[in-house]
C-alpha cells in the first residue's frame, strides 16, 4: 500500500512528466485502435461485398452427370450441417435473349424464391417492381435493363440451347452489386426454369451460405460427406478464389505487424523513460529505504507507476482511437458510398487498453529491478 | 543498563584499485538511553562507523550488535525492518522526500511498517510535529521550508516510530547558531524525555562538549573515549 501511495504521488508531483508519459502511450493505443478497426471493418466490409450475395459452398452434379436428383432430402441433410447458414435448389443453364438485331447471352437462373433470399436477398436488391411470383415471370439486372432497355411489365424472348423459344415477362429489376451478374443472370422461378429446360423434377445445383467463409473448404467436406455416394461434386468460394484469399490474409498480417511495432515502440519509450524515473528518484528511493523499505518494496513503486501510466494511457488511447476512428468514418461516408462500417468491436476496444496496461506494467518491470539495486549509502553519503 | 551498541573488532576495507582500510578493529559499546557524540576530522571514519552502525553499510570484519541482535549477519530486508522499527535516522541534509508534505514525511516510517496511517498515529506525529515547533507549517511540502524547519521535520520522523536509537550525522552541520542550539536541545529533550540513545556525529565543539561521552575516532581507530 505504501509503494501505491508513493507511486501516486510521483506520478502526481511532476504531473507534466506523467501527462507526456500517458500521452506517448494514448497516442500509440489510438493508432494502433484505428488501423486495427479500420483494416477489420475494411475486411469484414469488402467480405461482405464479395461475398454477401453469392454461394459459399456449392453442389454440382457430378462431371459425366447434367442433374441433381432426389434434392429435397439432399437439401435437408446439408441443412443440417455446422456452419450452413442457407440452403438454396437451383436450376441454370445458358440461353440467348435477341432483341431486334441485338442478342444477349444470358444465364436463365431458376430459385426457390423463398430460399434464395436468405443468400440473394432478391426482394431488397430488385429495386424496381417486384420478385416473380409466377412462372412466366423473370426478374433482370439492372445493366441488362438498361442494355435492352427493358422495364417493369415487357416482355423478354428467351431461346435455349436446344432452339426453343420462350416469352417472359419482367417482374423487376435487381442490382446485386456485380456488373457481370447484374448483366448475365436473369431470374425466374425454379419451377418455370424447370419446365423450359424439360428437367422434370430436378435441378443443377445447391447452393449455400456459411457463417465463415475462411472455412469453406472444411465445410464443404463435410457437406461432401453428407451427401454420401450422390454423384456430385462440391466447389468453395475459398478453393474457388485463393488470390483473394491471399489478399486478405496479407493484409490480416500487414495489420497486426503495424498493430505489434507501435506497440514495441510505444512500450520501449515507456521502459526507457521508466528506467530516466528510477535515476531522477534515486534520492528518494535510497531515503526510503534507508528508512526501512524493502527492495520488493521500492521495486512495487515502479511497478505501480507503470501501471497507473498504462491505465491512464489506454483510457486516452481508447477514447482517442475512438474518436479518431469515428471520425475518419464520418468524414469518408459523407464524401460517398463507403463499404466500411463505423461498428466499434468492444472486445478489441478493450483487449487493446488491457493490452497496453499489461505492456506498460511489464515496460516497468526493467526500472524496478534496476530500483533493487540502488543502495542507500550511496544516496546518504553525495547528499 | 544494557548495550544498545556493542562492536567487536569491526574493520572496514573499500576495495576497488586502491584497497583503502578505513577502520580498524573497532570495539566500542553504547550504553541503552545515553546521550553520545561521535568526533573527529574529516575523512576520520567516523561517517563509515555510524553508517556501519545504521545498517547502511556493512563491516568488513568483526560482529556487530545492535539492541542485542546481530546485524552483520541479517539479510537484507531484515536489516530494513530493523532500519524501520528500531532506528532513527538524521542526516546532514536532512533528505525529507520533495513529494511530501512534512506531516507525511514524518508518517512515512509508519507507513512503510503498516501500509496505512490510523488516527492514532496521525494525532503522534501531530505532537512531534508541535515538539519541534512545525504546527504552522507541517502541511506544507519539504521544498517549501527553511533549512532548519526541514532538518526539524526529519528530527520528528526519525522519532515516529519511538527507535531505540537515533542516529545524528552532523544534524547540524547546516544550520545557523540559534537554530543549533534549539536542535541540540530539542535532541536532550528527546533523550531525556524517551529514553532514546544518540549517537550524533558532530564536527561542533560546543555540541560534542554538552554530550554525555565524546567518543574521538582518528584515522579509523577510537583515539579518546571522554565521559563528561
Amino acid at each position: 500500500m505504501v509503494s501505491f501511495k508513493i507511486a501516486l504521488r510521483f506520478l502526481k508531483s511532476s504531473k507534466m512528466q506523467t501527462l507526456l508519459i500517458m500521452m506517448g502511450l494514448a497516442v500509440g493505443i489510438a493508432v494502433q485502435i484505428f488501423v486495427g478497426q479500420l483494416l477489420t471493418n475494411l475486411q469484414e466490409g469488402f467480405l461482405e461485398e464479395t461475398t454477401g450475395n453469392a454461394s459459399h459452398v456449392t453442389v454440382f452434379p457430378a462431371e459425366d452427370e447434367i442433374i441433381i436428383d432426389n434434392w429435397e432430402s439432399k437439401v435437408a441433410g446439408i441443412q443440417n450441417i455446422d456452419g450452413i447458414t442457407a440452403v438454396s435448389p437451383a436450376v441454370d443453364s445458358p440461353a440467348l435473349i435477341v432483341k431486334g438485331s441485338q442478342s444477349n447471352s444470358i444465364l436463365v437462373r431458376g430459385l426457390d424464391m423463398t430460399q434464395a433470399e436468405a443468400i440473394y436477398e432478391l426482394a431488397e436488391n430488385t429495386y424496381e417492381g417486384d420478385v416473380p411470383t409466377n412462372d412466366t415471370q423473370v426478374l433482370v439486372g439492372k445493366e441488362l435493363a438498361t442494355d435492352l432497355t427493358l422495364s417493369v411489365g415487357d416482355g423478354l424472348d428467351i431461346i435455349t440451347p436446344s432452339q426453343n423459344t420462350f416469352t417472359l415477362w419482367v417482374s423487376g429489376i435487381y442490382d446485386l452489386g456485380s456488373a457481370i451478374v447484374n448483366e448475365r443472370w436473369i431470374i425466374v422461378n425454379i419451377a418455370s426454369a424447370q419446365s423450359i429446360y424439360s428437367l422434370g423434377d430436378n435441378i443443377t445445383s445447391i447452393e449455400t451460405q456459411t457463417t465463415d467463409i475462411f472455412t469453406t473448404d472444411s465445410t464443404a467436406e463435410e457437406v461432401a460427406a453428407a451427401l454420401g455416394n450422390s454423384p456430385i461434386t462440391v466447389n468453395n468460394w475459398k478453393d474457388d478464389n485463393p488470390d483473394f484469399f491471399s489478399a486478405l490474409a496479407s493484409q490480416g498480417a500487414s495489420s497486426y505487424m503495424i498493430q505489434t511495432f507501435v506497440l514495441l515502440s510505444v512500450v520501449i519509450g515507456i521502459a526507457s523513460i521508466l528506467s530516466i524515473t528510477v535515476v531522477q528518484k534515486s534520492r528518494q528511493i535510497g531515503i526510503l529505504k534507508a528508512m526501512g523499505i524493502k527492495d520488493s518494496q521500492a521495486s512495487l513503486i515502479f511497478l505501480y507507476q507503470g501501471l497507473l501510466l498504462g491505465i491512464g494511457g489506454a483510457i486516452m488511447g481508447v477514447l482517442l482511437g475512438a474518436i479518431l476512428f469515428y471520425g475518419f468514418i464520418q468524414a469518408l461516408s459523407s464524401s460517398g458510398d463507403s463499404i466500411i462500417s463505423s461498428s466499434f468491436d468492444i472486445n478489441f476496444l478493450l483487449l487493446s487498453g488491457l493490452i497496453a496496461v499489461i505492456a506498460s506494467a511489464m515496460a516497468s518491470l526493467l526500472p524496478a529491478i534496476k530500483s533493487r539495486k540502488l543502495d542507500p549509502i550511496e544516496v546518504i553519503r553525495n547528499g | 543498563m544494557a548495550d544498545m551498541i556493542n562492536m567487536q573488532k569491526v574493520s572496514k576495507i573499500y576495495s576497488g584499485a586502491i584497497e583503502t582500510q578505513v577502520l580498524f578493529d573497532i570495539d566500542l559499546k553504547v550504553e541503552e538511553g545515553s546521550f553520545n557524540s561521535l568526533v573527529g576530522q574529516s575523512g576520520s571514519g567516523k561517517s563509515t562507523l555510524l553508517n556501519i552502525i545504521g545498517t547502511l553499510d556493512k563491516a568488513t570484519k568483526g560482529t556487530v550488535e545492535i539492541a542485542g541482535q546481530r546485524t552483520d549477519t541479517m539479510t537484507k530486508d531484515q536489516l530494513a525492518s530493523l532500519r524501520n522499527q528500531s532506528l532513527g535516522f538524521i542526516f546532514q541534509f536532512h533528505h525529507l522526500l520533495p513529494e511530501f508534505t512534512a506531516r507525511e514525511n514524518v508518517l512515512m516510517p509508519y507507513l512503510i511498517q503498516h501500509g496505512k496511517t490510523t488516527s492514532e498515529i496521525e494525532k503522534r506525529a501531530d505532537e512531534l510535529l508541535g515538539l519541534v515547533g512545525l504546527d504552522a507549517v507541517k502541511n506544507n511540502l519539504s521544498t517549501e521550508m527553511s533549512g532548519g524547519q526541514q532538518q526539524r521535520a526529519a528530527i520528528a520522523r526519525a522519532l515516529i516510530n519511538n527507535p531505540k536509537l537515533i542516529l545524528a550525522d552532523e544534524p547540524t552541520g547546516n544550520l545557523d547558531t540559534d537554530t543549533t542550539d534549539s536542535v541540540y536541545r530539542l535532541l536532550r529533550q528527546i533523550n531525556e524525555e524517551y529514553g532514546t540513545t544518540f549517537l550524533i556525529v558532530t564536527h561542533d565543539r560546543k555540541i560534542a562538549e554538552r554530550t554525555d561521552r565524546i567518543i574521538m575516532v582518528e584515522d579509523g581507530r577510537i583515539e579518546l573515549d571522554l565521559i563528561t
